[in-house]
């Protein structure tokens, strides 16, 4: 499957695709960096939520939902190159009949995420002709993670959750980007349980008595009713890194993004240990 | 308790003992460490371990407890009032309604949520509940009605559910975990609030025994001066109360509502007095005891299942072997049925029907909508490019609306169940179950292999379904078997969304019932099968007519009642297969389109086949049109538009048919 559409695109490599749709986030974060922002983008309103960096042009066109692109609208966008990750391969034909498509496997691998993200921002760069920036994003986004390292030396211990509601969460850890950065900022992860593959487990409350008095991160968005209830919750209060003051709020991060969003949690986390 | 015989207090009493054993496994360890002291008295801020128990693990036990008692009860008294063992606190879709609530709570009024989100939740169970009311009060609370009418409620809820879940994905994984059912407890704040409505609900239930014993009799009980309406009302608000607290505490505990009664009954609990405190009992024994076993599995594996969705896994078999053995005792389903007016002119009406598919056919596929959002009617070659998108889309789904309408009436006139449906068959979620196995088991699935995937689960349902068969006597209990499987396999799919994996997202969109993936060459194909179907079905016009005479009848005309069963059956399911990996299993446009012939006058023989068959074209069609354009450029899946725009045209019609048939 991969291979057969690799052959239009091989040819297509001397022009260089211009008019490209992203049907992924994550991809979509790259190809603005490289300087070639999408054409049509599923689910922008929700960019700025979730996303957030870097901001989202706003000439690119919403395609509807990412499991149900409007294929009607894509194709009078006439777009010459289709970029989109493994999710999407179900209804591969039906894109291929518009632009050829370019699938790229990132998460749930069975291994960490970042070195795929690498790979993918340098085959990024050379479908879209950007071989000199994606190298120049990958070193800088190197630079950035190292520069964070040295500020958020002093962290210690830390874990990262998002609250689904007051009583469930979820908390993160190997196989996503977030264990990712932890990793190259030499910071422990407090959460030692296994996750799931796509790098976070789904626990309730009390499962954080095991992160002692590390760091915590909770991040946006927050249900509205949980910062409410959670000073009542004698649970909550008894948490050791509550009783510590080792709790703080961080903005989002896209949970499968690819390099800006590597660096924007990096510097998230830099700005937080000062 | 004088009601309880020795029978049904043994089973109970051991069902106790096992959720007490399981209970010690859990909590003993850390009991033994914390001292049972920790039970009563606050503990110090640093004691970790007596805090774990105090506010987490002992409230979740009450927890369990008090809403498996809750939720046994409300079964007992929907499925006696409904008269019919499928009734659960879901017939009536106060689940749905709670969860809409919720849904709507999350995405545009965050402030109620802050305020309380117990209310928010209530409010929207309750209101689901008006509905209900607000119709089934015009028909005496007639059981055949408020099924019916709480199942479209609920499928109406549910449908705006999935669409909001659909365009908001980011936002609604509490919704998920919600649906799931999680017991997780941080405080005893959730228990002592739930615990005096529960209280007080019980003693409602307790004061309407002697009342509740007349409707057994049904209609005659009219004759010894007790207000039947009155009564019906009573215990179902009961019902739905104890169901609306529940859920809008901890999300939907799958499943309960329905097993334990039946269990209850199972074990010789016969008499209504016995069965209102046998199964709250069972119910709570079930809860704790799937509750405990799931915090020792997550405990040792590490993986996080919410318990509610653990009780449809554990209880399913566990009712499927208590029907196996005790099947004739269940008692049978709804039989009464509303009399509908039959029209004298047949053929106008069902040409002035395919007229409209056809009117709407053209307009759906001449408009649509611009780059920029704006509405135009395409032509040459802008037309030319769209069309290979627009069209397979509309055949498939007005094939696929032919195959679920022309199953549902399959179904209805050889179980003579007005809720019999493709859909209720457990036929869709085999097929649901077989496409989630095929998602996770391929790294990369095409729309090949989601087919194979599909089929095969459609397939061994139907093999489930026919080997139980031989047990079975009538047409009901096919319909109760195939319930038991579809919640089952529900039960499953709710695991997954709850788990979170980005997967179960484009599972949803599939459940939806989008048309999205079809291809040219795929809706030629279900093109072609609706029509063989639909001639297939013609020909089995006659003994499906002795059928609704009932089994009996059918047998003095000399008609091998068995095998013509199979037969039927096998079309109906196969018929429900190709449509539903086409729509997905939520689109009820089975259930639908022929209640919705019937009540336009189309009552018997082909006409009632044609009618059903040309309702549903017609919805799908319609649905399909306004899915693609009205919410551009998001598309909304077309199963779940026709049972926003069926809903509330089956409502009208009912209520419509009533005046009509009172006239009489």
């Amino acid at each position: 499957m991969l291979g057969c559409s690799c052959v239009p695109l091989r040819a297509q490599e001397a022009t260089s695709a211009s008019r490209v749709v992203s049907l992924d986030y994550g991809l979509a974060q790259t190809m603005i960096e490289l300087g070639v922002p999408p054409v049509g983008l599923v689910d922008t309103p929700a960019w700025a939520d979730w996303t957030v960096e870097p901001p989202l042009p706003a000439k690119v066109v919403n395609l509807g939902s990412a499991h149900e692109v409007n294929m009607e609208l894509l194709q009078l966008l006439r777009p010459d190159l289709i970029v989109s990750t493994p999710y999407l391969e179900w209804v591969r034909p039906q894109l291929e009949q518009i632009a050829p498509v370019k699938s790229f496997p990132i998460h749930a691998l069975g291994s960490s995420p970042f070195p795929h993200i690498i790979d993918a921002t340098r085959e990024l760069g050379r479908m879209l002709g950007r071989t000199t920036e994606a190298e120049a994003l990958i070193d800088r986004s190197e630079m950035e993670l190292r520069a964070a390292q040295t500020a958020t030396r002093h962290l210690g211990k830390l874990a990262v959750i998002t609250f689904i509601d007051e009583r469930n969460i979820r908390i993160y850890g190997p196989g996503g980007i977030f264990q990712d950065v932890f990793d190259r900022l030499e910071l422990q992860n407090a959460w030692t349980r296994s996750t799931n593959e796509w790098g976070f487990a789904d626990i309730g409350m009390a499962d954080l008595f095991d992160l002692g008095d590390a760091r915590l991160f909770y991040m946006d968005p927050i249900p509205p009713d949980v910062l409410a209830k959670l000073p009542g919750s004698p649970l909550w209060q008894s948490m050791p890194f509550v009783q510590a003051g080792h709790v703080q709020r961080m903005a989002s991060v896209l949970m499968f993004g690819t390099l800006p969003a590597a660096t924007r949690f990096a510097r998230l986390l830099a700005e937080a240990s000062t | 308790m004088r009601y309880v015989t020795a029978h049904p207090s043994f089973a109970t009493a051991l069902l106790w003992c096992l959720a007490a054993a399981i209970t010690a496994i859990n909590l003993g360890p850390l009991i033994g460490s914390t001292g049972v002291s920790a039970f009563f008295s606050m503990p110090s801020a640093g004691d970790s371990q007596a805090v774990l128990l105090h506010y987490s693990l002992l409230p979740r036990l009450a927890m369990s407890c008090v809403c498996g008692f809750a939720l046994g009860l409300s079964g007992v008294l929907f499925q006696h009032v409904l008269r019919n063992p499928l009734a659960s606190p879901s017939t009536l879709g106060v689940e749905a309604g709670a969860q809409l609530a919720l849904g709507v709570a999350m995405l545009w009024f965050p402030a109620l949520l802050g305020w309380s989100r117990d209310t928010a939740t209530a409010f929207g169970g309750f209101a689901a509940m008006a509905v209900v009311f607000a119709v089934a009060w015009r028909f005496k609370f007639q059981p055949v009605t408020v099924i019916l009418t709480g199942l479209v409620t609920g499928l109406y809820c549910t449908a705006i559910v999935t669409l909001l879940t659909l365009m908001n994905d980011h936002y609604l994984s509490g919704l998920f975990v919600w649906g799931g059912g999680s017991l997780n407890q941080n405080d005893w704040r959730a228990v002592s609030g739930l615990f005096p409505k529960v209280i007080g609900c019980s003693i409602l239930a307790l004061l309407l025994v002697r009342q509740l014993g007349v409707l057994t009799l049904g209609e005659a009980a009219q004759g010894i001066g007790i207000k039947l309406q009155f009564v019906r009302a009573a215990a179902l608000f009961v019902a739905v109360a104890l169901t609306t607290f529940t859920v809008s505490a901890v999300g939907v505990i799958g499943f309960l509502g329905l097993a334990a009664p039946a269990i209850a009954r199972a074990v010789g609990a016969r008499r209504i007095n016995t069965r209102l405190i046998v199964a709250p009992l069972i119910g709570a024994a079930l809860l704790i005891i799937v509750d405990q076993i799931m915090q020792v599995y997550t405990a040792k594996t590490g993986s996080y299942v919410p318990t509610g969705a653990a009780t449809a896994l554990i209880g399913m078999p566990v009712l499927l072997l208590v029907m196996m053995k005790r099947g004739g005792s269940l008692q049978t389903a709804v039989q009464g049925r509303l009399s509908p007016t039959t029209i004298r002119r047949p053929l106008l009406l069902i040409t002035a029907l395919a007229g409209l598919v056809l009117a709407v056919a053209l307009v759906t596929i001449f408009v649509g909508r611009g780059v920029d959002g704006s509405w135009i009617s395409h032509t040459g070659a802008t037309l030319k490019s769209v069309l290979p998108w627009r069209l397979p889309r509309l055949v498939a789904a007005t094939s696929a609306g032919i195959m679920l309408a022309l199953a549902g009436s399959l179904l209805q006139r050889l179980t003579g169940n007005a809720m019999a449906s493709p859909e209720v068959l457990g036929v869709s979620a085999g097929t649901a179950f077989g496409l989630l196995c095929v998602l996770f088991v391929v790294a990369e699935p095409t729309i090949g292999d989601r087919l194979i995937g599909g089929l095969v689960g459609a397939a061994t349902v139907l093999g489930i379904l026919f080997a139980m068969s031989r047990t079975a006597h009538s047409g009901n209990q096919f319909l109760i078997l195939g319930v038991s499987l579809g919640a089952f396999l529900t039960a499953l799919i709710s695991v997954v969304l709850a788990s979170g994996d980005p997967r179960a997202l484009s599972l949803i969109s599939w459940m939806a019932g989008s048309t999205y993936g079809v291809s040219s060459t795929m809706s030629l194909i279900i093109l072609i099968l609706a029509i063989v179907g639909a001639i297939s079905v013609t020909l089995l016009v006659r003994p499906l007519q002795q059928f609704a005479l009932g089994d009996v009848s059918a047998h003095s005309h000399g008609v091998d009642v068995k095998k013509l069963q199979i037969l039927i059956l096998g079309i109906g399911a196969l018929l429900t297969a190709v449509a539903t990996l086409i729509v997905g299993p939520l689109s009820f446009v089975g259930l639908m389109a022929p209640h919705l012939a019937q009540r336009l006058g189309l009552t018997r023989g082909l006409p009632h086949l044609m009618g059903s068959a040309l309702s549903g074209a017609l919805l799908m069609a319609t649905a399909d049109f306004i899915g693609r354009t009205i919410y551009f450029p998001w598309q909304l899946p077309t199963g779940l538009v026709a049972t926003l725009l069926g809903g509330p045209v089956f409502a009208v019609l009912l209520i419509r048919g009533r005046r009509l048939s009172t006239r009489h």
